[in-house]
């Protein structure tokens, strides 16, 4: 089991550097359950 | 049908409007209601930056076209600090102009049909004789601020402030008017909401008459008029139902034209312009003009952090552009309608699949490589307004972006990512988007370059939020090239005599071999 | 910042189980993000003013949750990205206010 396993995650991305949905793409499989992921825009 | 049409004109305006911004830009506005930032609300009105020091402020400038994009970009950095000599700040420049906020205000009760705008009757009399110096501002329009309707006594304004829900309009730190509630319950038509729709009308239209100066056509010969702004005019029944530029139209005086808006976030006036270019190409229109106003909420929007770090709040301009599209004759730059980029449902939001729908694919399919574009121009926020608030360099991180991608594809070695992002890239010149968003702002500078042939192709894009709405977790982008003009090939035309004469010879010819 | 209500909510149900993953593209943001889900917002304008959650804090790009991702998914989504932000920095400027303010971190 890895590191995150059993873990809540909250993804807070940015459009302009890693969006939520990237992240979440990665992390989908590593055993944390991910509770929201965001991307926000600054401009 | 072409697959090419011509960028005939092009007008940028900008609107300074510090006091607007500071009671109802977003930030300021929401601090005010919250009731928990008082610090700041007392503290932003030391950070407004001057109108005489909005005019010497280079990006400003380079907006409306008073300094060249390399005089721009050869500039040293801090702008803020360096501003312009007093021949470069003027107040119009090639594009467009930067409004001073009381005629900005002139210029807004002028754009009103249902006394919305009431303006204090000695401002409005003082502001409608500066409004006339305008080259663009036609004497209709120096008329209807002069409307009966929409001039009262200070004292009949403040009673529709207290009693009525309307919100104050101020110039030097006096109140000079109000906007009106337009009804009692409908929440699409506050008072709050209607400024910022009338805002974004009048900021429009300004740009619009620009653009018919700059281009030299009648107004009258205007076919239509698609507004891409990211603002919503509506009632309860449907809160963003349009249509601003139909309203646009009618105040420029364009009385043969008609309109429809489209949106998308900041991926929408590219959108539009791909949606004006296509309709010329096809012959559904003559001519169509893509224009866009400003957005109020998006005034101050970082300051909360400039004030912080005791800088200038510099977002207190509503800017806006217009660009017009003809049929291609071979005389002016053109945009490629066979060219786009198109960020899919199904590309996903990964930058890279977002970097590669909008730059790679689509130049790929046109046998054409990264370096074969001369400039991108996928955002231009000025980053002396974002980078204090932790939002970083939006523009370098884009074209950053592209080199990167540029070097996966094997386009370009690696080492020499910098030099591209350096020859390639743009600088940011434009206020936080929202008023006037993603690579827009350059058309008028890429086409300029291209008329002066330094350069041949430039590279338009507009990334959109589209999840800001909540709606879906989806962006949106699309992109499209712009490029020099080739001689428009004609078809050899014969004259009568030329075909009689060679019907004579083949006849002969034929009556030869007869015999 | 748009979410803080949401992390407050998750924060308050899960407690220190929740982790803060950020994928900021300043250095600074990236800071003042961290400081907000740790110690409390300090701009107090949002609904975490005042509100210490002291969640464990990282940037994608940091070793210990990079090390967590799939290769693949990292390849096709965030390799490009790393070309164009700073990671290091981006990492280091989160773990500043982490190992200041965040409880149950993984190692």
């Amino acid at each position: 089991m890895g590191k995150l396993a059993g873990k809540k995650l909250l993804l807070l991305g940015e459009r302009d550097g890693v969006p939520g949905p990237a992240m979440e793409a990665c992390l989908k499989d590593s055993g944390a359950e991910i509770i929201f992921s965001a991307t926000e825009c600054f401009v | 049908m072409s697959t090419k049409v011509g960028i005939k004109s092009y007008s940028y305006c900008l609107n300074h409007a510090p006091e607007t911004g500071s009671h109802y830009g977003g930030t300021p506005y929401e601090a005010y209601h919250s009731g928990k930032e008082q610090e700041y609300l007392d503290a932003l009105p030391k950070h407004i930056q001057s109108y005489d020091h909005a005019l010497h402020y280079a990006p400003n400038q380079t907006y409306i076209g008073g300094i060249s994009y390399e005089e721009f970009e050869a500039l040293p950095s801090g702008w803020v600090n360096n501003p312009l000599p007093d021949e470069k700040s003027k107040r119009y420049g090639k594009f467009g102009e930067l409004m001073p906020e009381d005629e900005f205000l002139g210029l807004i009760s002028a754009c009103d049909e249902f006394e919305l705008v009431w303006l204090e009757k000695n401002f409005a009399e003082n502001v409608s004789k500066k409004l006339a110096e305008d080259p663009v501002i036609t004497e209709a329009i120096v008329k209807r601020v002069l409307r009966p309707k929409n001039m009262h006594e200070l004292s009949e304004i403040e009673t529709e402030v207290k009693e009525r829900a309307g919100l104050y309009l101020y110039n030097e730190g006096k109140i000079v008017g109000c906007i009106r509630s337009g009804h009692p319950t409908d929440d699409c038509l506050t008072a709050h909401v209607l400024m910022e729709n009338l805002a974004g009308k009048a900021s429009g239209v300004l740009a619009l008459l620009h653009l018919m100066k700059n281009s030299g056509m009648n107004p009258n010969d205007l076919d239509f008029v698609i507004e891409c702004s990211e603002e919503g005019a509506g009632d309860v029944g449907q809160r963003a139902g349009g249509n601003f530029a139909k309203a646009i139209a009618e105040v420029a005086g364009c009385v043969n034209a008609s309109g429809c808006d489209v949106r998308g976030f900041c991926a929408g006036p590219v959108n539009a312009m791909i949606n004006a270019a296509a309709q010329v190409a096809s012959g559904a229109r003559k001519n169509v003009a893509v224009v866009a106003g400003g957005s109020i909420p998006k005034l101050y929007m970082n300051s909360r952090d400039h004030v912080k770090k005791n800088l200038l709040a510099l977002e207190d301009c509503v800017g806006s552009f217009a660009v017009l599209i003809v049929p291609d004759d071979g005389t002016m730059p053109v945009m490629r309608l066979d060219v786009l980029g198109k960020h899919t449902v199904g590309a996903g939001g990964a930058p890279q699949a977002v970097t590669s729908a909008l730059t790679f694919e689509p130049l790929q399919s046109a046998g054409l490589t990264f370096t074969d574009v001369d400039r991108y121009a996928p955002e231009l926020q000025n980053h002396e307004i974002t980078e204090p608030a932790g939002a970083g360099n939006v523009p370098l991180a884009n074209i950053k972006m592209i080199a990167a991608l540029a070097v996966m594809k094997k386009a370009i070695e690696k080492p020499a990512m910098m030099d591209f992002i350096k020859k390639h890239g743009t600088i940011g010149f434009a206020h936080t988007q929202g008023h006037i968003p993603a690579g827009v702002p350059f058309i008028g500078h890429a086409c300029e370059m291209i008329n002066e042939g330094k350069i041949k192709r430039a590279m338009i894009i507009g990334k959109g939020s589209l999840f800001l709405a909540r709606l879906t977790n989806l962006a949106d982008g699309a992109s499209f090239l712009i490029e020099a003009p080739e001689p428009v090939k004609t078809e050899s035309t014969l004259s009568k005599e030329e075909i009689k004469a060679m019907l004579l010879e083949t006849l002969s010819e034929v009556a030869g071999r007869l015999s | 910042m748009q979410n803080q209500q949401r992390v407050k909510d998750a924060g308050e149900k899960y407690g220190t189980d929740c982790i803060v993953i950020l994928g900021s593209s300043d250095p600074e943001g990236a800071e003042i993000y961290a400081e907000t889900v740790t110690a409390g917002d300090p701009t107090y304008a949002g609904p975490l003013a005042g509100v210490s959650l002291e969640l464990p804090v990282y940037h994608i790009f940091d070793p210990v949750i990079r090390a967590e991702c799939d290769p693949a998914a990292w390849e096709e989504q965030i390799s490009m990205m790393e070309m164009v932000l700073e990671p290091d920095a981006l990492a280091e400027a989160v773990k500043g206010m982490r190992e200041q303010y965040s409880k149950n971190v993984i190692e």
